[in-house]
């Protein structure tokens, strides 16, 4: 859970950086080293929760096709 | 030092404990893969970093807009953080020939797309829709920028 939730990608990654920050002692940093170490992402899931998902799990809901995107 | 890297190394460290970057022919390899010649950016930033992340919380101007965050650069060999592996693992990146060279927190993409050189955002999360960010991988560069903790 984090509180503070906006969608929008630049705020809710840095307020949720900084909840791990607060509930793990690391610092901002640490813990985004820690994310892109242990290769996971952030997943907005509902309301305030935001998930830690495996990339390489992400990237599979990825296969959207060009037709998918707008603006291709 | 060229500009791409001079640019980029007090921004950028390791994801692991150093650096592992790319040699010329494991370029070419990545290359052959893609079907695509890598602009002589994400050349030299292969050559000087490799996969790489930032030193803080990193983010892109976007004129007109909110910036956008960055998380890590990609690398072209390994199995995590590749851009080559993640190029074929989707298709709506070969068809527009767009090279993905870096990741948001929320595993969104910023390409290269080669058919123009300019540089598009790739929002798999929110609207999925692709916006041009900036007109070429330097001007994209130039505007990243380190939020001081």
């Amino acid at each position: 859970m984090s509180k503070g939730l906006v969608y929008e990608h630049a705020a809710d990654a840095r307020t949720t950086v900084q909840h791990l920050a607060n509930e793990s002692g690391l610092t901002p940093t640490q813990v985004q080293q820690w994310l892109a170490k242990q290769n996971v992402r952030m997943h907005h899931f509902r309301g305030s929760t935001m998930q830690l998902v495996p990339t390489s799990l992400h990237t599979q809901v990825h296969h959207t096709g060009s037709r998918g995107m707008k603006g291709l | 030092m060229n500009s791409i890297v001079e640019l980029l190394t007090p921004k950028v460290i390791p994801v692991d404990e150093v650096l592992d970057p790319a040699s010329a022919e494991e370029i070419a390899v990545a290359e052959s893969r893609l079907g695509i010649a890598l602009p002589v950016e994400l050349r030299d930033i292969q050559i000087s970093f490799g996969r790489c992340m930032f030193c803080g919380e990193a983010l892109v101007d976007i004129p007109g807009t909110e910036p956008l965050g960055i998380f890590t650069l990609f690398g072209c060999k390994g199995d995590v953080g590749n851009l080559v592996s993640d190029f074929e693992a989707h298709d709506e990146m070969q068809h527009n020939g767009l090279v993905p060279f870096a990741d948001d927190c929320f595993n969104n993409r910023f390409v290269w797309r080669s058919t123009q050189g300019d540089v598009l955002f790739l929002d798999y999360s929110g609207e999925r829709r692709a916006i041009v960010v900036a007109s070429s991988l330097e001007e994209f560069v130039r505007r990243i920028h380190i939020v001081p903790s």
